[in-house]
């Protein structure tokens, strides 16, 4: 489980900086290569461009094409086949400063998913698009919110809900205008009414059949105070694909933006394996120990949730995507002095500044930064040697905002505590 | 024509099918305030709509879809005279889904009658009985009378009642700081017309006043005349050949027609052509007046209920933050910064973010515990600084308290309840 979340997360970060690489020329390769494809046929064929690269008129396009691929083939002999998922990888001479400051990097990525076409690309940039269709969410719901007076429209989508549209209907409420009959007011109550899920439903069939389409749309769930939800289900103002999607209605109070917000909270049942609703149960699996009289069994600040991780105590860890921190590991040139620390991104180059005025508290030689990772990937080493489980959670939820804003982004349930 | 009498808004709570809009209706026929034919009328309808018994609710209940189903889903005003007052009625609908409307209805009162089934002694307090009775205090309404309904269901019984009584005072009353020896318990059976207006001659053991007595034991509202205008808009209509009429209770301040008026957050002005209160013209609303209006300029679609009236000159505050006092009232979890539960305040409802919890307070002496606490649970009092996430008029309660006031509501329940002390006004 928690394999997979750092994977997700170290996938995406990867991706970032992919798409941030730029060569000189025509010279960054990348290669999908599919599951199951034989490795010897992918060496013949880059042998192939190899030859062809001959042909290239710039010299040093043409140095630094053979040599990304000759580090490819390289790569390849390392790999075991037969390839379960396929392969990605990337290579190219990418300039660090000005010129003359190329370096030759690769990537090899094991896809989160089956790679499906086999592509060889020769460009100034990595080409990355097939990895985005990777991380994109392919489990869709929509929501539809409606009472006599307001609804609204709503995707879910991982781990995010986007509001596609709010509407009004301006149906008359209670109030009896004078010289109105009660019989003619239910009249134009009705009307109104009428066209009003006239509309919901030609906005819903709009925003939601392409997504049944591409068969992204898993179901829709519907809910909202008093009957209207019931009438607008029942009779036909959706689509007939849409209707049979239906998983269920709820009754709601609100059918405003946190209308969707008490929508899910009911159909957490419905929705367990969407990431949202795992990480609004971990975080409020945490606020629950935070309630109990002694604190339970919660931790949070990094530094307390580092003695309890180191301790091996951690049941769960729930840090913010956003974090950027990094575990920084300091050595000294001179003896085997070495000191690790967590520390904000922002903050390395103020600690690097600060190493030229230390010196090493044993022999007095001189510091510098021997490694800096990132810490999520730190953390996820530590939890997989204890065993416990790593939840990265987005900032995009109400859940994971709140642990960034009042928890700093670090916080664990733990199996015991220590007084 | 002249007012002769104070007006008083008394609000109807309570759990759904306690009997409020079966109570009010008896109330309106016994005092006179509605034809009995109409009521042989309305029994027609409800025996036509296998709905028979709820003729009197229906007096109340005027939407096809409340009267086919048998409950209460927004409120109704409806006016009748008292010996001491000429009263506003505020039917409040019981069902959980409705209670955004129960709200805005009880936001509007000057007391609270709770309406309980007796029976609900054996089986425990309601849930709504409970969210009603912690969203009028909430809401600054301070007077509260408890009408004990469906005696004929229990025979009458002294014990029956006193039981109830005891349960609510006990569970519910006294821990919210009620005293109950200062509350009536009126026993009552609606449907059949004991003791709402007319004297029981079934329960001689309750030697108390009637429901309608009742109501003459409250104090008149206070009329704050003098404060700026505020008019929280409760619903908007649009009537042929008249235009766009707004309705709403008068909170604070006075409105004259001819008057200059702005409708906050919405921004838009107009003038007031007229104002009307149960169908009367009236020369100026004050204070209490739930009323009518007329505007020239004002577009139905350009104001919705949420929006607050007032002149030009002393604007509604729309915040852009502000800093409140709260008081966390029952919660499952906790409530930190980058929380958005939603929020109601007279009639609006906006989700809204906690961004600063600046400073946790002891609930019994107000003094501070805790600078700038990572979290609040069930019990604590605290300062902390808020986010609308849409426009909202909210004011300082040390100003206007009559819209300083809010309810806090998440997972189906009311979680919390405050009061504005401080707002950075983004229209001002
Ligand atoms: N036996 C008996 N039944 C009553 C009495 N008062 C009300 N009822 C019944 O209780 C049911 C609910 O009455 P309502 O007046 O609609 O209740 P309510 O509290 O307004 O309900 P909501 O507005 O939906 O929350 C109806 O069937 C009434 O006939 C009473 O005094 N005795
Ligand atoms: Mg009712």
């Amino acid at each position: 489980m928690s394999n997979s979340a750092t994977d997700t997360y170290i996938f995406k970060k990867a991706l970032k900086e992919l798409k941030n690489k730029k060569g000189k020329g025509t010279e960054l390769i990348s290669l999908y290569i599919p599951a199951g494809k034989r490795l010897s046929d992918v060496g013949q064929y880059l042998r192939e461009e190899l030859s062809q690269s001959s042909n290239i008129k710039s010299k040093t396009t043409r140095k630094n094409v053979q040599s990304a691929i000759e580090v490819i083939l390289q790569r390849l002999k390392l790999l075991k086949e037969p390839l379960e998922k396929g392969v990605i990888i990337f290579a190219g001479m990418i300039p660090r400063g000005g010129p003359g400051t190329e370096k030759m990097e690769t990537y090899v990525l094991e896809p989160p998913e089956p790679v499906k076409t086999f592509v060889y690309r020769c460009d100034s940039q990595f080409y990355t698009e097939p990895l985005e269709d990777f991380i994109q969410e392919k489990d869709i719901y929509g929501i539809i919110l409606i009472d006599r007076n307001e609804a609204t429209l709503a995707l879910v989508k991982g781990k995010n809900i986007q509001i596609l549209k709010r509407l009004t209907s301006g149906v008359p409420g209670k109030f009896k205008a004078g010289g109105q009959s009660a019989r003619r007011l239910e009249r134009l109550i009705d009307d109104a009414a009428n066209q009003f899920m006239v509309r919901v439903g030609e906005y819903a069939n709009e925003a939601f059949l392409p997504l049944l389409q591409e068969k992204k749309l898993k179901g829709i769930l519907v809910g909202g105070p008093g009957n209207t939800k019931n009438e607008f289900v029942n009779k036909d103002y959706l689509h007939h694909e849409l209707k049979k999607i239906i998983l269920e209605t709820y009754d709601l109070c609100y059918t405003e933006e946190f209308g969707v917000r008490e929508l899910l909270d009911k159909a957490s049942g419905l929705l367990r394996d969407l990431d949202l609703m795992k990480e609004k149960e971990v975080v409020q699996k945490f606020f629950k120990e935070l309630i109990k009289e002694d604190g339970g069994l919660a931790a949070y600040g990094e530094k307390e949730v580092m003695k309890y991780l180191e301790m091996g105590a951690v049941d769960t860890l729930i840090i913010t995507d956003n974090i950027n921190m990094s575990r920084v590991t300091i050595r000294c040139n001179n003896c085997d002095y070495m000191e690790e620390m967590n520390i904000k991104n922002e903050d390395i180059p103020k600690l690097e500044e600060s190493l030229k005025t230390k010196t090493c508290p044993k022999c007095g030689g001189m510091l510098y930064i021997d490694k800096i990772e990132d810490i999520i990937e730190y953390f996820a080493r530590l939890c997989d040697e204890s065993g416990a489980n790593l939840r990265i959670v987005s900032t995009d939820t109400e859940e994971g905002s709140q642990i960034y804003k009042a928890f700093k982004g670090i916080a664990a349930i733990l199996r015991y505590r220590l007084d | 024509m002249a007012k002769e009498k104070p007006v008083l808004n008394v609000a109807f709570i309570g759990h759904v099918d306690a009997g409020k809009s079966t109570t009010v209706g008896r109330l309106l026929l016994d005092s006179g305030a509605i034809d009995p034919q109409v009521l042989e009328r309305l029994k027609r309808e409800a025996a036509e709509k296998g709905k028979a018994g709820f003729e009197f609710a229906y007096v109340m209940d005027g939407l096809k879809e409340e009267r086919e189903r048998g409950v209460t889903i927004d409120v109704a005003h409806k006016k009748f005279e008292s010996k001491k007052y000429s009263v506003t009625i505020v039917d409040c609908p019981g069902h959980r889904d409705f209670i955004k409307n129960m709200i805005t209805g009880a936001s509007q009162a000057d007391a609270a009658i709770l309406v309980v089934d007796v029976n609900d002694a054996k089986t425990g307090l309601q849930p709504q009985t409970r969210e009603h009775i912690f969203l009028i205090r909430t809401l600054g309404v301070n007077q509260l009378a408890v009408a004990i309904n469906k005696m004929d269901t229990v025979n009458y019984s002294e014990e029956e009642y006193k039981a109830m009584k005891d349960m609510l005072s006990n569970q519910l009353l006294k821990i919210l700081g009620y005293n109950p020896d200062n509350i009536h318990f009126v026993p009552v059976a609606s449907y059949l017309g004991d003791n709402v207006v007319n004297k029981s001659d079934k329960m001689p053991w309750y030697k108390g006043p009637t429901l309608v007595e009742v109501i003459d034991t409250f104090q008149p509202p206070e009329k704050p005349v003098d404060l700026p205008l505020r008019l929280p808009i409760q619903d908007v209509y649009t009537i042929t050949g008249v235009g766009t009429v707004p309705v709403g209770r008068v909170e604070t301040g006075v409105m004259k027609p001819g008057d200059k008026v702005v409708f906050e957050p919405a921004g838009v002005t107009g003038e007031v052509k007229s104002i009307e209160m149960h169908h009367e013209q009236l020369p100026k609303a004050e204070p209490g007046d739930n009323v009518g209006f007329n505007v020239r300029g004002v577009g139905k679609k350009d104001i919705k209920r949420g929006d607050v009236v007032g002149h030009p000159d002393n604007a509604p505050t729309v915040a852009e933050e502000f800093t409140a006092q709260i008081v966390v009232l029952q919660h499952p979890s906790v409530i930190t910064a980058g929380y958005t539960p939603v929020f109601h305040a007279h009639t609006a409802q906006v989700a809204c973010t906690f961004t600063e919890l600046l400073k946790k307070l002891n609930p019994a002496t107000g003094e501070v515990k805790e600078e700038n606490p990572d979290f609040l649970k069930a019990g604590d009092a605290a300062i902390v600084k808020i986010v609308p996430t849409k426009p909202m008029v909210i004011e300082n309660v040390r100003e206007i308290p009559q819209l300083g006031r809010f309810a806090i509501r998440d997972m189906g329940m009311t979680v919390a309840a405050g009061m504005c002390i401080d707002v950075k006004a983004k229209n001002k």
